[in-house]
C-alpha cells in the first residue's frame, strides 16, 4: 500500500485489524476514542504504530509523542497524513 | 465535586529508571508483540517505550492532573541504584531532583523517598536528611531489589518513620524481570506492621497483585493499606470485588504514572472507574471520597516533622 493511496478508511481497517474482535465489532471510524471506544491498551497502540510503519511507511519514531498523545482514530489519521 | 489524591506516581524520566530495568520491561513487551505477529524488534519497542519518559520536571504530569481533577500526587522514589549498577544518577542526585520538582510545582506533590537498606548508616542519614531538611513525606520501598519488608536492616528507617508518623509504601508483586519477584510478597509486611503500630504501611498494586492476601492484611492489621495502581491493565471487575470486602477505609487511589501513558491520559483512568462500574451499588458516596481523597489525606496529615519553610 503506497502512502499516497492510503485512505481514512484504509487506516481505520488497519486499526480494526489490531484491536480485539469484540471492540472491532461495530467498525472503526475517525471520531472513535482509541481507549474508551476501541479498548486500545499500551501494546495495542504500539501495534498500531508498527503496523502503520510496515504497511504505510509511517516513521513511528519521528511521531512517538503524537502516538502517545493520540486520543481518537482521527489523531492516528493525522499522523499518517503528516508523515 | 470529587477531590482526588493520586497516591502512586513517578517522575517520567529515564534518570529514575536504570537502563537494565527498562530493558527488562521492553523484553516482555517485545515478546507479547512478536507473538502476535507484529513486525517489531526490541530496539523499536525500546524507542517507543522511552517516549513515555520525557517529562523530567513533571510539567506535563501537572497538566494531566489538572485535566483529570487530581489535586495532588505522591511521587515515589524507588532506589534502584544499589541493585542495578547501571543507574545514571546516584540516589542523592535523584532526591535532589525530586526536591527541585516539588519546589517547581508548589502544593501539587508529596514525595516518598526510598533508600536501599544495604547502603548502611550513610543511607539512613540520607533518608533522615530528605525527611527533616527537605520535608519529604514518607518512605518508598522496592523489595524486588533484594530485601524483604521484614528485613532488620529496614528497622532504623521504620524508626524514623515512626518518629515523624510517616507512611511506608512498598511495591508488591512482579516487576521488571531483571529483579527478584519472590521477595515482594505482601505477607512480609506483617512483622514490621506489628512491630511499628504507629507506621502506616501501603501495599502498592494490592488490587492486582496478591489481592486476597493484601485484603486479608488490610482487614486484620490496623496499619496496613492498599493502593490500586495497576488497575489500568486489567478489567475493573477486580476493583469492584475489592470494594465489597469491607476495607474501603483502607484503599487508596493511584495510577502508577507514567507506566500506562501509552494507554491513555490520567483523565481517562479516572473516568474509566466511573464509566465501567468499578464501584458496587453498595458503596456509598462517602466511601468513594475515602478512596479518592480522604484515606490518602488522613495518612499524609499524620506527619509531624515540620517542613523547612514551616520551620522558618
Amino acid at each position: 500500500m503506497s502512502e499516497q493511496a492510503v485512505t481514512d478508511e484504509a487506516i481505520c481497517q488497519i486499526i480494526k485489524g489490531v484491536i480485539s474482535k469484540s471492540a472491532a465489532k461495530g467498525g472503526v471510524t475517525p471520531e472513535m476514542n482509541l481507549q474508551t471506544d476501541l479498548g486500545v491498551d499500551s501494546l495495542g497502540l504500539m501495534s498500531i504504530a508498527f503496523v502503520l510503519e510496515e504497511q504505510v511507511g509511517v516513521d513511528a519514531f519521528s511521531h512517538v509523542d503524537q502516538f502517545i498523545n493520540a486520543e481518537y482514530v482521527s489523531d492516528i489519521i493525522k499522523i499518517v497524513r503528516e508523515n | 465535586m470529587t477531590r482526588i489524591i493520586d497516591f502512586h506516581c513517578h517522575i517520567a524520566s529515564e534518570m529514575c529508571f536504570p537502563g537494565s530495568f527498562q530493558s527488562g520491561v521492553v523484553d516482555n513487551m517485545t515478546v507479547a508483540l512478536q507473538s502476535k505477529g507484529m513486525p517489531v524488534t526490541k530496539d523499536k519497542v525500546a524507542k517507543m517505550h522511552a517516549g513515555t519518559l520525557r517529562d523530567p520536571l513533571c510539567d506535563h504530569l501537572v497538566k494531566e492532573m489538572d485535566d483529570a481533577g487530581i489535586d495532588e500526587a505522591v511521587l515515589l522514589v524507588p532506589d534502584f541504584t544499589y541493585a542495578l549498577r547501571d543507574s545514571t544518577h546516584s540516589i542523592e542526585e535523584l532526591i535532589e531532583h525530586h526536591k527541585l520538582v516539588v519546589d517547581r510545582h508548589p502544593g501539587r506533590f508529596k514525595v516518598f523517598v526510598g533508600v536501599d537498606p544495604r547502603w548502611g548508616e550513610a543511607g539512613v542519614s540520607l533518608f533522615e536528611k530528605a525527611i527533616v531538611d527537605y520535608g519529604f513525606d514518607g518512605m518508598k520501598l522496592y523489595p524486588p531489589c533484594g530485601y524483604r519488608l521484614s528485613d532488620k536492616l529496614l528497622y532504623p528507617y521504620y524508626e524514623i518513620c515512626s518518629q515523624y508518623s510517616l507512611p511506608v509504601l512498598s511495591h508488591i508483586g512482579a516487576t521488571s524481570p531483571v529483579l527478584d519477584f519472590e521477595l515482594a510478597l505482601p505477607i512480609y509486611v506483617d512483622k514490621p506492621a506489628r512491630d511499628f503500630p504507629g507506621v502506616d504501611f501501603v501495599l502498592a498494586h494490592g488490587s492486582v497483585h496478591y489481592p486476597d492476601e493484601c485484603a486479608m492484611l488490610c482487614n486484620n492489621r490496623p496499619n496496613v493499606y492498599i493502593d490500586v495502581s495497576g488497575y489500568e491493565a486489567v478489567e475493573v471487575a477486580g476493583l469492584n470485588a475489592l470494594f465489597r470486602r469491607g476495607i474501603n477505609h483502607k484503599i487508596l487511589f493511584g495510577t502508577d504514572w507514567p507506566v500506562f501513558r501509552l494507554q491513555g491520559h490520567q483523565s481517562d483512568f479516572v473516568n474509566r472507574l466511573l464509566e465501567e462500574e468499578a464501584f458496587p451499588e453498595t458503596m456509598s458516596e462517602a466511601e468513594r471520597d475515602l478512596f479518592f481523597f480522604k484515606n490518602a489525606k488522613r495518612l499524609l496529615e499524620k506527619k509531624t516533622s515540620p517542613s523547612p519553610s514551616a520551620a522558618g
